[in-house]
């Protein structure tokens, strides 16, 4: 299996309608196939099962749709951390001990994740605001399986799942969001109180329990059940995400009028340190191309495009540094070799 | 919005639990019901419930008799071992659906296609049927033919 990590990054949308605030949407179907025990009490040999029912799918979808499948167990532990920094599989996926797969579409923006907590996660990413794109592509996926599995489903609680949090539709729909400005101006409260009183979760870049890197947020549906995932999809995108992004813009340009300076000082301070530095980890990596990009989305670096730092917020992670040089995960060697790439990427 | 039990923060967990025949609600706010053991995430509850029958008679004892899991394997997990769990534990499973979903408890939208394609769709033919009866019982046959163009339009959508 082949990625090439220079296609499609999952987060070029700077010249999008919302590309300053919006990295990236994201769609995943919880689903479980009929007949089987759910994957926590599953055998080896139902788990192979699993991944041999789903995998005759991909033998008849037209080639445009063409998913490639991986084989989990195969991939070196670089490659697992490739896909997991792309999102294409969960890092429990890719830690898991038992039999596990995941297909892969040809734009690197659709997954199928097989045996993770349910039989299947069905995934989409695409760049900038794209809900729709990603709603569809689930669905399509979705209706594909439908035709060579079957799967479980209540009259009630709908599309049955491992932990019953994802019963009903099954989808989770995320924007991963860029919120410098409300933290400049202590306003991100506001946010955090808004998801509460919508029932729409907020976490950090890497999911659940994490911490936030980069001023980077995704914010996500919480509810499953009572509403189509069409309706779930207008709550989120169409009267949720717009209020984040308008107080976001404001913020920023409030920092603009009050705080020039300061905000001229953070983002050259950014870039003279990843221009100049001989080691850097991740965590500092991406925060400080966070501060660039405040920079830069606001017009105080015209020299930089919003989209080497999208690309960069990938290309720094651990997985695909290791990938570039050649390396195992730890070697000690990643944290250079990210310094010289971001001195390549960002020289004046 | 009720109170916390413990301090005079609103409450955003609500549990009535049975102990000894007699019911009791809990009220507890964020900090508290963090400290009660419950996962607390960015203010609501991420998933953990004590559930009601892991600690109390008649409850405890149930195995599905498809995958052998038990209501406290359940309680320790927090995950079902397969779709007969759910017909297995579906008292429990009402309240804590209920709970963490919203209080939504009637899935809405997509169904698989071997089941019938669109819930939603046959929720609406069940509702105009029980309408359609009442309006023929009331004798409003003006509001009946216009159920009955309903109902044929949702049938016609159905053959295509």
């Amino acid at each position: 299996m082949r990625i090439d990590p220079d296609r499609n990054c999952p987060y070029s949308s700077g010249s999008s309608a919302f590309g300053d605030v919006v990295l990236s949407s994201r769609a995943r179907l919880a689903r479980n196939l009929d007949g089987f025990p759910f994957v926590n009490r599953a055998s080896e040999a139902d788990s192979r099962e699993v991944i041999g029912l789903v995998r005759a799918m991909g033998a008849e979808g037209p080639s445009a749709d063409a998913l490639e499948w991986i084989d989990l167990e195969e991939q070196s532990a670089v490659t697992r951390q490739m896909l997991t920094e792309r999102h294409l599989v969960s890092s429990m996926l890719a830690e898991a001990t038992h039999p596990a797969a995941v297909a892969v579409g040809p734009e690197l923006c659709r997954s199928i994740m097989v045996n993770e907590e349910d039989h299947l996660r069905i995934q989409s990413i695409r760049a900038g605001l794209a809900m729709e794109d990603v709603r569809t592509d689930v669905d399509t996926l979705d209706d594909r399986l439908e035709e060579v599995v079957a799967i479980a489903f209540h009259p009630k609680w709908g599309y049955l799942s491992a932990c019953p949090t994802n019963v009903g539709t099954g989808v989770r729909f995320s924007v991963l969001l860029h919120l410098p400005g409300l933290r400049i101006i202590q306003d991100l409260e506001r946010i955090y109180r808004a998801c509460r009183d919508t029932n729409m979760a907020i976490r950090g870049y890497h999911g659940e329990g994490s911490d936030t890197v980069a001023d980077l947020y995704q914010v996500s549906n919480q509810v499953t059940l009572g509403s189509s995932a069409e309706d779930l999809l207008v709550q989120l995108s169409e009267n949720f995400i717009p209020g984040i992004i308008e107080y976001e813009r404001r913020a920023r340009m409030l920092v603009v009028e009050r705080e020039v300076a300061k905000l001229d000082d953070r983002t050259h301070r950014a870039l003279g340190v990843l221009r100049e530095a001989r080691l850097l980890t991740v965590d500092e990596s991406m925060n400080l191309l966070g501060r660039l990009r405040l920079g830069v989305c606001m017009d105080r670096l015209p020299e930089i495009e919003v989209n080497t730092i999208n690309q960069l917020f990938i290309d720094v992670q651990q997985g695909h540094v290791a990938w570039r040089i050649g390396s195992d995960l730890d070697d000690r060697a990643i944290d250079e070799a990210r310094a010289a790439l971001l001195r390549e990427k960002l020289s004046a | 919005m009720s109170k916390c039990d413990r301090c005079d923060k609103p409450a955003i967990l609500h549990e009535t639990r049975i102990v000894d025949g007699k019911t009791r609600t809990v009220h507890l706010c964020e900090e508290h019901a963090a400290e009660a053991g419950f996962q607390v995430s960015g203010g609501s509850i991420a998933f953990s419930f004590p559930l009601p029958g892991g600690n109390t008679p008649g409850g405890g004892g149930r195995t599905c008799s498809d995958c052998g899991m038990t209501i406290s394997d359940f309680k320790e997990t927090s995950l079902l071992g397969c779709p007969a769990c759910y017909e297995t534990f579906e008292s429990h499973l009402e309240k804590l659906i209920a709970r963490v979903q919203g209080g939504q408890s009637q899935h809405v939208g997509k169904a698989p296609r071997q089941v019938g394609g669109d819930v939603d769709r046959q929720l609406t033919i069940k509702r105009l049927l029980k309408e359609l009866d009442s309006a023929v019982g009331r004798e409003q046959y003006e509001r009946a033919a216009e159920i009955r163009d309903e109902l044929r339009h949702l049938n016609d959508g159905n053959d295509r």
